[in-house]
This record gives structure tokens, sequence and C-alpha cells, in this order.
């Protein structure tokens, strides 16, 4: 019930911004910020309790379910497992900094912007708890839509065009999931007579070998461009350079793990064999993702374009590690969406106070700005050291785990793999050096970080430092939901 | 002399020299072979965690190979000395030999290595992903929309205006269904 309520308090918050901030605008911030907060705090209270009862047997601590339309087997079916916690933790503390984010920098139609923001953070939610699959489609469209408008009404100069991109990208994925969906469904209904939508009654649905794959296929679409995956991955770099800092913050960190987490949850269980058999080609994917994202990030010139395309590399190790369907890749992939949902979305939190302060994404135009921003410089140097994954940080655990969870799988491909830890090296010194270190070319002054800045650098850099010294706790919580989606293999 | 030393190094400078030196003179004798002195202080404290190492019993040139390492060195300080105390006209001229230029250019810098990383691993690197900056799979994508603009345009013609045209479409549309009805 709680979950139901925690995407309530979303909504409704939302309505309530877009209502009152005809009246005042302050109102509207204030309601999305403490909505944001309770639901943190909501979330907080749960995945303690769940750490606390670690042995319990049953892996779902949450599991609620009521009726929606029982004349065709939909459910309103939310259950929540460690997984799902931490995911869910990491979606309402990255709520928190894009709303704190986006405070100072939206002047028009506030209202309808926190009510967008609101209803995103409420379908990711939905996403990663929903266990019918049409609710899970239903909060896979919550979760797009109103991203759209983000991006197409307070994005940058290219907004319509990296708007359409990313809309009609996700939306065709979104199509052939249904169909996939669709076509289990009857499937199963023919199978054992009672048509269901649920999660839990269509795990066990035995297929032929050509049909599961069709099916796989269509669910792996979806969540291969939400990832994103090579070949489908240039609504990325428009969608995240075009789109406003919170909308930027919420994309990088949560919406590409909904493409993960939808992997995990419903690939490796529903088909099994079927994932099995493509592991190989996956991974080698996953490679050509991480090798071809850091050679595009190193020649970009925009910086938010740049921060884009090492999304495209990291998510290449989260592909890696999922299918070389062992416990410790999975656990890295794991790690890997938490410490880049954390570390890339405080990069670009700082891209965007870089363009408030300077106007411009143009890396040729800053340089030297450590000397007039020495805390925004500190900061940007310590995410920056994250994205490439230094010891101490959370991303350096992340991809040890994958890299040594592969290699038993494909030795060859971690080879490569481990590469491109280097030319993710080469990107990020690149970043650092072309705009805080270097000649000083900028002449206006400019404001170091304000109070709200700092305390969103702060959170940040705090998740990111426990991430990397401490990351036990988030590797018991995963294990059990980890181990069931490899051994159903 | 070519520069003029305003002051000598302080004490607090000299003082760890000179520990040094003595260090380095004294530290040569805690370990004598065992043909003169056999002292053997280092290795007695090493081989409790090192493994041991074996040696021949008793090599008689051994004494041999020891004046030849003592003359390697000694004539060493003496070629040293000829070279650049007595005679340092003759390394000058030597670097000025023209024949000399390139095998002193290669090894100055460093054996050519940087040269090497910059042709082998620079270079492509920077050739790659300049050329691939604006993604070449991105035209897959232009192209499909290219492709849907041209229907468009092809399409477009049928939006005319003319009304002798729509009605021909609906007439033809309706005997289309009829003609489908009598076939199912």
């Amino acid at each position: 019930m709680i979950l139901a309520w925690m995407i309530c308090i979303l909504m409704t918050a939302g309505l309530l911004c877009w209502l009152l901030a005809q009246w005042n605008p302050l109102i509207a911030k204030w309601i999305a910020l403490l909505s944001v907060i309770i639901n943190f705090i909501l979330i907080g209270q749960l995945c303690l309790g769940h750490y606390a009862r670690l042995a319990d047997p049953d892996p779902w601590f949450i599991n609620y379910e009521a009726s929606w339309i029982p004349s065709f087997g939909i459910s309103f079916h939310v259950a929540m497992d460690g997984l799902s916690a931490v995911l869910v933790l990491l979606s309402f503390f990255l709520g928190i900094l894009a709303v704190l984010c986006s405070w100072n920098e939206v002047k028009t139609r506030t209202g309808f912007y926190y009510f967008n923001l609101l209803w995103t953070l409420a379908g990711i939610t939905g996403v990663f708890v929903a266990m019918d699959l049409f609710l899970f489609y239903f909060f896979w469209e919550v979760m797009l839509v109103p991203m759209y408008f983000l991006i197409g009404i307070w994005g940058d100069s290219n907004r319509s065009y990296a708007s359409y991109k990313f809309f009609i990208f996700t939306q065709t994925g979104g199509l052939l999931m249904l169909l996939a969906i669709l076509a289990l469904y009857f499937i199963h209904g023919q199978q054992t007579g009672s048509y269901s939508f649920d999660y839990f009654t269509l795990l066990n649905t035995t297929m032929e070998p050509a049909v599961a794959r069709w099916i796989m296929w269509g669910f792996l679409v979806a969540f291969l461009i939400k990832l994103p995956m090579v070949p489908f991955h240039n609504w990325l770099p428009d969608a995240h350079s075009e789109a406003p800092t919170a909308g930027s913050l919420i994309l990088a960190g949560l919406l590409l793990k909904t493409g993960a987490y939808g992997i995990i949850r419903f690939v490796l269980s529903l088909f099994p064999e079927a994932s099995a058999d493509i592991a190989w080609w996956m991974m080698l994917l996953g490679v050509i993702g991480i090798v071809y994202g850091a050679f595009l990030a190193f020649a970009q010139t925009d910086l938010k374009r740049l921060i884009a395309y090492t999304s495209v590399s990291h998510m290449g190790f989260v592909l890696l590690g999922i299918f070389a369907l062992n416990e410790m890749a999975m656990q890295g992939v794991v790690m890997q969406m938490l410490a880049h949902g954390i570390s890339t979305g405080a990069l670009f939190a700082m891209a965007g106070m870089l363009k408030e302060r300077l106007h411009t994404r143009n890396i040729g135009e800053m340089g030297g700005l450590w000397s007039l921003m020495p805390s925004m410089g500190g900061a940007a140097m310590l995410f920056t050291m994250a994205s490439l994954g230094l010891p101490v940080l959370g991303n350096f655990i992340a991809e040890f785990l994958i890299l040594m969870g592969v290699f038993p799988a494909a030795s060859g491909l971690t080879v490569i793999a481990a590469l491109g830890l280097v030319f993710s090296a080469l990107y990020s010194l690149r970043l650092m050096q072309r705009v805080f270190l270097g000649p000083g070319t900028v002449t206006e002054p400019v404001k170091d970080a304000s109070v709200r800045e700092k305390i969103i650098m702060a959170a940040l850099g705090i998740g990111i430092i426990a991430l990397g010294l401490y990351p036990q706790p988030v590797m018991d919580m995963v294990k059990t939901a980890v181990e069931r989606a490899i051994h159903s293999i | 002399m070519k520069t003029h030393i305003s002051e000598y190094p302080s004490r607090l400078m000299t003082a760890p020299l000179i520990v040094l030196a003595v260090l380095s003179i004294v530290g040569g004798f805690i370990e004598w072979p065992h043909n003169l002195f056999h002292l053997t202080l280092f290795s007695d404290h090493v081989q409790k965690v090192l493994p041991e190492t074996i040696l021949k019993p008793d090599l008689s040139p051994e004494i041999i190979f020891q004046l030849i390492a003592v003359a390697a060195t000694f004539s060493g300080i003496w070629l040293g000395y000829t070279l650049y105390v007595k005679n340092p006209g003759f390394v000058y001229s030597w670097k000025q030999a023209p024949t000399n230029n390139a095998i002193t250019r290669f090894l100055y810098s460093g054996w050519g290595f940087d040269w090497l990383y910059h042709n082998v691993f620079v270079r492509p690197f920077l050739f790659l992903t300049r050329i691939n900056k604006a993604d070449v799979i991105d035209k897959l994508y232009h192209g499909i929309a290219w492709g849907n603009v041209q229907m468009n345009r092809l399409l477009s013609v049928s939006q005319n205006g003319s009304l002798r045209w729509y009605v021909v479409g609906v007439l033809i549309g309706i005997l289309f269904i009829i003609t489908l009805q009598y076939m199912i």
C-alpha cells in the first residue's frame, strides 16, 4: 500500500503545483520539494527496515495487489524487493536534487514544470515497482510524456528536434514491448485458460524457443533503446544536451536505469534460455558501446554532449555485466547503476551551473575556471574522477566487479572493456583540462557556487564516496533479486 | 666556471648529505664475499624472508672476477677524469661532428619513444575521434526522417484542393469496399 501512496503523493503534488503556481510560484516549488522529501524519508525507512530483516526467506518485502480490470486480468500489483528498493531510493534522492537544481532556473510556467517533473518521477517509481505487465507499460508511458514536455518547453536552442527524437525513439521501443506483452498474455491464456498480465503468473509460461526469442526481442528492444545500446543510442546526446538541468539529471540518473532494470527483471527471468543464447552478442554490443561512446565523448566540444556520451560508455558496462550472467557481474551492474546515476547526475548539474553563468556549453569558450570558481572546480574534479573509475569512489567498485564477473564468461571482451577504462580516463581528463584548468579565457566575472548548489554537490559527493567505501549494504540488499535473475538461467 | 655561486649551501643541507655520504661508504662493507672476509650481515637478515642464494662451492677464479670488476670501476673513473677534466675539448668536438648528429638526436629524445607513441597511439586516436565527431549512426535515423519527408512530398500531390479529385476518390473507395464485401 505504501508504494501506491508514494506514487499518489507525487502525482497529487504535481497537480497541486500546476494549479497553485498561477497564484504563487514559490508555493509550487515548496510543495514539489516537500513531496519528494517525504517520499525519500518513506523509502529510506523501507530500505532500513528491509536491511534489518535480510534473512527473511521471502525477497518481496512489500507485495500489494488490488484488482483493476479483472475481466482482462489486469491488476494493480506492485511489489518491492531489494533491487527495486535501492533504485527507488536513488530515484527520490536524485528527485530532491532535481527540484533543488531547478529552483532558480525555471522562470516560465513553473507550475507545469514541476507537474512534469513530479509525474516523470512517479512514472519512474511505478516502473521500478510494477509487477503487472500492463501496469508496467502504463508507467513506462507515464515516464515518457512529461519528459518530452520537459525537454520540449524548457530546453535549449535545439529542443524541439531533441524532444521529438527522444519521444519517437523511446515510444517505438515501448510499442514493440506492448506487442510482446500482448503476445505473452495471449500465449499464456491459451495454455492455461486464465488470461492474466501478472508478472508472477507469467513467469511460468512455457514457450517454444522460436516464440520465446521473438517475444524476448520485443521486450529487449524497448530496454536496449532506453539503456542505450550503441546502434540505438542517438536520442541520448541530443536529449541530454538540450534538456534543462533537472531534466538531464533525471534522464541520466534514472531513465537509463529503467532500461537496465527492465532487462534484469523481465528479460532474464521470463526468457532464460533465449537470453543465454544471445548473451555473447549482447556482451559484444556492450563492449562496442563502451569503446564507441568513449571515442565519441573525447571528440565533443559541447560540454553536455560530452557527458551524454560518457553515459553511453558507462551503460555499455551495464549491458556487458548483465549478460555475463553471473552473480559478481550482476552486483557490479547494480553498483554501476547507482554510482553512474550519482556521478553523471552530478556532472550534468555542474554543466547546468556552468551554462547559467557562462551562457554557453562550448568547451572552447571555457578555460581556467578553477581560479574563478574553486569549489565548483573541486566538485568537478571529484565527479570527473568518479566518472573515470578512481578507487574510493563508487564507479570503481562497479567496474571492477563487472570486469571480474565478465572475465570467466568472455575473457577477450574483458580485455577490450578494460581498455575502455583507459579511454574513459582520456575523456574525463580532457573535460577537466579544457574547462577548469589551462589558460583562462573567461573575461566576465562569474560567481562561485551558491549555498543551494553547494548542498547539491555535497549530497552527491557524500553519496559517491559512501558507495565507494562501503558498498556492502547495497550488495546485501540486492543479493536475492540478483540471484533469482541468474538462477532462472 | 660558467655560473657564479652566490652562497654556499647551509648546514641544514650539508648535514644530511654528510650522513648519506658516510652511509654510502660504510654501507658497502656490511657484506663481504666468502673468499675475502666472509661477512654476511645483510644476507643473514634478508634470508629470513627471501629464498636463500645457493653459492657454488669454492670456485677458484673468483678472485679474478672480483679484480676485473674493480679494474672496470677504476678505469671508468680514469676515463671520466681524462674526458671531462684533463681534455674537455675532445667530447665537445665529438658532439659537433656532423656524422653523429642523427644518433645524438635519437638518443637525446629518449630513443625516440615519444615519437613512437605519438604516431602509433595519439595520431590514430585523434583521427578516429575527429572523423566520427557527428556520429555516423545518426545518418541512419536522419535517413529515415528524410524518407518520411519524401513520402509526404509524394502523397501531398493528392492534396490539391480540387473537389473533382476528392469526389472521384470517394467513389473509388466505395467501389473498393463493395468489391471486398462480395469477395468475402
